[in-house]
């Protein structure tokens, strides 16, 4: 780490709430300027609004009558530009924009609730299963995936689509879908991954199996990164390990023959007796992909990151079975990052201890 | 044409520091979630000055607001921006280190850590590590001492790691005042240091 990393990591929080002062009032500077430009610009056009009238009117009519059917299409267009300019989502509060879908969903049974999570590899594609519609609209999400709002009904489209099934993977789990009407921001070209956001699994093994995970979880050669958090309430300990491809592959077999069940439990009880949670990020041979948290409290679930609506898929495993594999990562990994962990000691940020 | 906008159908109150937190000093999750809702994207947008990465940017806020959650109570920041800017600057730090390609690091922060590197060189041993916080209280005191609007651009630069050319926009500054401002602070730094002994 630069030298520099570490001492300005220390500068005083004082320095820093001024700086972001200062920042926000220049926003406020430039935005006044910007305000006081657009009136002068009006004046401007409020001038030439009477001065070309006439011509404007002659040019228009002209071009009405050469274009025909055409200017309505254009006219279709342009409307569809404009309206996402004057009818900006959310905006009264922009800053909370982290992502914009373009959110599909099968509308027929039985895809209804299947969503995309990315192009489909053409090798991956099986045979057509049947057509669908889908419903596609622009949708706003925050940066943990939840909607802002619902999307306007004139930003909402519907898409014949052909389904294909995945090699390798049943259709109740994730299917291919192909569209047959062009749309804004999908092509007629590409196949989707569809997948099921209702699907369950009864057992970490089950879930492993119907993602093909075998293939692409953790995989040979592959060097994990792994977050091991100490979580009790009063300390900070955040270790991040690196894990070799051999210790990679132990955690991917030993994850893969994981015994357990489906657990409905809240996230509170979930959390209430644990001490360590360990996480890493996966990716499935269909192109899911998510984080996998493993409790010291014996629980191990999925929390999909491309996957909007989808609910984690959380299973119940025993405690020793949770402890064994987040020993597995502190022992057989390395711990990369050892100062950036600590103990909450006082009131501000640049109070917490760095271990020497 | 009808101009008139239309208001999201789904329009919220968005609580402001001190709601977020009493919600956290009550240990209440709808806390990180207002947290989360209020500066997740402007520690996202400070991330991405770190980190090319979108998923990275995205992991060091969340680790961020998470250290965030387990510091208060009983951490009670006065300025909880700053406090979740410091965080978040941290983390994203951190996270270089495990970064092995530049292209993964903004150009403009590479260009920031050169720069500094000419005050005083830069180094990876555990010793100089230590000796950060010296440096740190010995950089802290210089800067008290500057000019609000030299500290400011400083800052910005070398915490926030902005480019020249965004400084000198965001403040209305030409490029060149903004790159002679710092390196007159740089220069300052410097002697400072030298004066307490660091040599380049």
């Amino acid at each position: 780490m630069n030298l520099w990393d570490n001492v300005l990591n220390a500068t005083d929080e004082a320095f820093v709430s001024e700086m972001l002062e200062e920042e926000r009032a220049a926003e406020e500077r430039r935005a006044d300027a910007a305000e006081e430009r657009r009136d002068d610009k009006n004046t401007g056009r409020r001038l030439k609004k009477w001065l070309l009238p006439a011509a404007c009117l002659i040019l228009g009519v002209l071009i009405w009558g050469i274009a025909g059917g055409l200017f309505s299409r254009l006219a279709g267009n342009t409307w569809k530009q404009w309206n996402s300019y004057l009818h900006p989502p959310v905006d009264e509060q922009p800053q909370a924009l982290i992502r914009e879908y373009r959110v599909v969903g099968v509308s027929d049974s039985p895809y209804a609730g299947f969503r995309p999570v990315r192009v489909c590899e053409e090798n991956q594609v099986g045979e057509k299963i049947g057509e669908v519609t889908v419903n596609a609209a622009w949708l706003y999400v925050s940066m943990e995936g939840k909607p802002l709002r619902e999307p306007f009904d004139n930003e909402k489209e519907t898409l014949r689509a052909e389904v294909y099934t995945l090699r390798n993977i049943a259709s109740e789990t994730a299917v291919c879908v192909k569209y047959l009407d062009k749309s804004e921001a999908l092509t007629l070209d590409h196949y989707y991954t569809f997948i099921n956001t209702a699907a369950v699994f009864d057992s970490p093994a089950a879930f492993w199996t119907a993602f093909n995970a075998a293939e692409t979880l953790l995989p040979d050669g592959a060097a994990a990164g792994v977050l091991v958090e100490d979580l009790k309430l009063t300390s900070i300990q955040i270790g991040h390990y690196s894990l070799n491809a051999e210790a990679t592959a132990a955690l991917r077999d030993k994850l893969l023959t994981l015994d357990g069940t489906a657990s409905q439990d809240t996230e509170e009880q979930m959390f209430s007796s644990c001490e360590k949670r360990a996480s890493f990020w996966v990716k499935m041979s269909n192109g899911l992909s998510g984080r996998v948290n493993l409790l010291s409290s014996g629980y191990l679930s999925f929390h999909p990151d491309n996957l909007w609506g989808a609910a984690d898929q959380t299973f119940r495993i025993s405690r020793s079975d949770a402890s064994d594999l987040i020993r597995l990562i502190e022992d057989r990994g390395t711990l990369d990052v050892p100062d950036n962990s600590g103990t909450v000691t006082a009131t501000t940020g640049t109070d917490i201890q760095v271990p020497e | 044409m009808n101009t008139e906008r239309t208001e999201p159908k789904t329009a919220e109150k968005r609580p402001g520091d001190g709601e977020i937190l009493a919600l956290l000093n009550a240990r209440d999750e709808a806390g990180a979630d207002a947290m989360l809702r209020r500066y997740g994207p402007r520690l996202k947008a400070f991330a991405a000055r770190f980190l090319s990465d979108g998923r990275d940017q995205e992991e060091v806020v969340n680790d961020a607001l998470l250290k965030a959650w387990q510091a208060i109570p009983p951490a009670q920041p006065e300025n909880l921006e700053a406090f979740l800017m410091t965080l978040t600057r941290r983390a994203a730090v951190s996270r270089l280190r495990h970064l092995t390609r530049k292209s993964e690091v903004p150009q403009s922060h590479l260009e920031a850590q050169q720069e500094l590197e000419e005050v005083l060189g830069a180094a990876n041993d555990t010793e100089s590590e230590a000796a950060a916080a010296e440096l740190a209280r010995l950089m802290n005191a210089y800067l008290a001492d500057l000019p609000r609007r030299d500290r400011v651009i400083f800052l910005e630069r070398y915490y926030g790691s902005r480019s020249l050319s965004e400084i000198a926009r965001l403040f209305g500054l030409s490029r060149s005042t903004v790159d002679k401002t710092l390196k007159r602070v740089r220069d300052g730094l410097r002697e400072k240091l030298e004066s307490e002994g660091y040599t380049p």
